[in-house]
């Protein structure tokens, strides 16, 4: 089965997996960039893309356990992200933290700020 | 070679008349677009060798940058598919078909060592003869001869990707692009022997959209063929009925009359009063022979003639409906309900739209025809527009390429499977 969300509200595509979870083995989620969102994502997640250049690459990284594959394509200025997650990963909130990652969204609150926030 | 690795390495190929559609599965939904059509530069000219040209022919996004005069464009600018058809001996339309494939691949191919070569399916014509698909896949083993950038490959026709793309085992798929329009039955597999098809598509319009423009008085701008396919898709209009909406235009001029702005220039066009004239682009492509067109013909603009290319005959003059109709009617009765009842429009000669105040005067192709089809008689239509029409074709080859097993070769007597190219 496949679902096209455009331009998802971080909770909202974390509710959407969690929920499916529960039906499937597990959820292949993939994102689709191009152009200026691309180069600015690429950014986000620390790699480069040199838009009109040459090679494609494909990298991988880690967030939260959780392994990404991302496909990046310099010359038309494409990205792809994509992950796997089953029932485990998607009930600790992985998928808001991957999207957030991804779209350079909220930052994740340090010890400081967290003892500052207790403190309050 | 695993069966995972053919899924993750499916390269979608739709060499449509007017641009080429290409892209990984990794894509989406999306596939990149380019002109289909290569420029064939000068390289003995002083500036080439000052400039330090070192290529005979560009492709893709680079064209632009290296056009030399209008009147070398016409005799550099290749457009190998412009009737979905190559020659066998047309060597040029060859090598801009061989440039771009490898444009399109190269852009694509992952540097890392575990890249093994794509799994390359082609779309083409449904009219395309046997030699073309040869042509091809020889093609394939020659870019191959530099870097392998394709495992395997096979080619599917056209109206074909289209039914698999919307997992549509029996309907009617017509396919319109810029240079004709093919109406292919399907039954599981393409009923070959009931294809129409018509010699017109996107450019027939932009040709009348250029003698509107002429006697709009924008002469000059008429000969710029990319700047009259932008007017003709911000101004063309399908009317329900060419009669009626000429009279609504013209006694609601304020309703019809648009203005638009080429962007990055400083044109601007208005047809002003002569704004009515926006329903006889839309009307052209389905109906050209309503007499309307009588005066544009009268006046030297080309009539779209009929034509035989290979075994095929391409009817120039013919209505969309009625096309349909001859179709259809070729295939068993008791297939015909059933093509009747799923009719698949595709391809960017379908994209018309309605602007907000036009509703009920100006229509979408899939209205269109299902009036043209009922007038003549033919009850029980339905007519549906794919989603993102001219993509359609290349997700049909993702799909397809994806589906189809590893381990089945292809076979020349069904015209299906893996040809190994590597």
């Amino acid at each position: 089965m496949t679902i096209s969300v455009r331009r998802p509200d971080p909770r909202a595509l974390d509710g959407l997996v969690s929920v499916l979870s529960r039906e499937c083995w597990y959820i292949d989620v993939y994102y689709y960039l191009r152009g200026k969102e691309a180069l600015e994502v690429a950014g986000n997640l620390g790699l480069r893309l040199d838009e009109g250049g040459e090679g494609a690459e494909i990298k991988r990284l880690e967030v939260r356990g959780v392994s990404l594959k991302v496909n990046l394509y310099p010359r038309p200025a494409a990205l792809t992200v994509s992950y796997r997650v089953g029932w485990g990963e998607a009930n600790r909130g992985v998928v808001r933290k991957i999207h957030e990652r991804i779209f350079g969204g909220r930052r994740e609150a340090g010890l400081f700020e967290k003892l500052l926030r207790w403190s309050r | 070679m695993s069966e995972e690795y053919k899924r993750e390495h499916v390269f979608g190929l739709d060499y449509g008349t007017s641009d080429f559609k290409f892209g990984p599965i990794t894509l989406g939904e999306v596939p990149e677009v380019v002109e289909n059509r290569g420029y064939f530069i000068d390289r003995s000219s002083l500036m080439s060798r000052i400039m330090g040209v070192r290529r005979d022919l560009v492709v893709g996004k680079d064209v632009p940058r290296f056009l030399e005069s209008r009147e070398d464009l016409a005799e550099r600018m290749v457009y190998p598919m412009r009737n979905g058809v190559i020659a066998k001996d047309d060597e040029r339309a060859w090598k801009v078909i061989e440039e771009l494939t490898r444009y399109a691949l190269e852009a694509f191919a992952p540097k890392d060592e575990s890249f093994q070569g794509f799994y390359a399916v082609a779309s083409i014509s449904i009219i395309s003869p046997r030699y073309m698909y040869e042509h091809l896949f020889e093609m394939f083993r020659k870019i191959n001869e530099e870097r392998i950038l394709v495992k395997a490959a096979t080619i599917i026709p056209q109206p074909l990707a289209v039914a698999i793309a919307h997992k549509t085992p029996t309907c009617t798929v017509v396919e319109s692009g810029h240079g004709n329009t093919q109406i292919c039955p399907i039954s599981m597999y393409p009923v070959r022997n009931a294809v129409m098809a018509l010699n017109r598509g996107g450019g027939a319009a932009n040709i009348l959209t250029m003698e509107i423009l002429k006697d709009a008085g924008y002469g000059d701008l008429a000969k710029e063929e990319s700047l009259v396919r932008f007017v003709k898709e911000r101004i063309g209009l399908v009317p329900r009925n060419l009669d009626e909406a000429l009279r609504y235009a013209r006694s609601n001029l304020d309703k019809v009359r648009i203005s638009i702005k080429v962007p990055g220039t400083r044109i601007r066009v208005d047809l002003g009063e002569k704004a009515w004239a926006r329903f006889l682009i839309g009307e052209y492509v389905f109906n050209p022979g309503h007499e309307i067109f009588q005066s544009y013909f009268a006046r030297g603009m080309p009539k779209p003639s009929d034509v035989k290319i290979g075994d095929t005959y391409f009817y120039g003059m013919m209505d969309m409906a009625e096309a349909i109709i001859t179709s259809i009617e070729k295939c068993p009765i008791e297939l015909q309900p059933h093509l009747y009842s799923k009719i698949l429009l595709s391809g960017g000669n379908f994209g018309w739209r309605v602007p907000e105040g036009l509703e009920g005067v100006a229509v979408r192709s899939d209205q269109k025809l299902k009036e043209m089809l009922a007038e003549k008689g033919v009850e029980n239509v339905e007519v549906a527009i794919v989603g993102d029409p001219k993509y359609s074709v290349w997700r049909g080859c993702i799909v397809y390429g994806y589906a189809v097993p590893l381990d089945y070769p292809w076979k020349w007597e069904r015209m299906e499977g893996w040809m190994n190219v590597a």
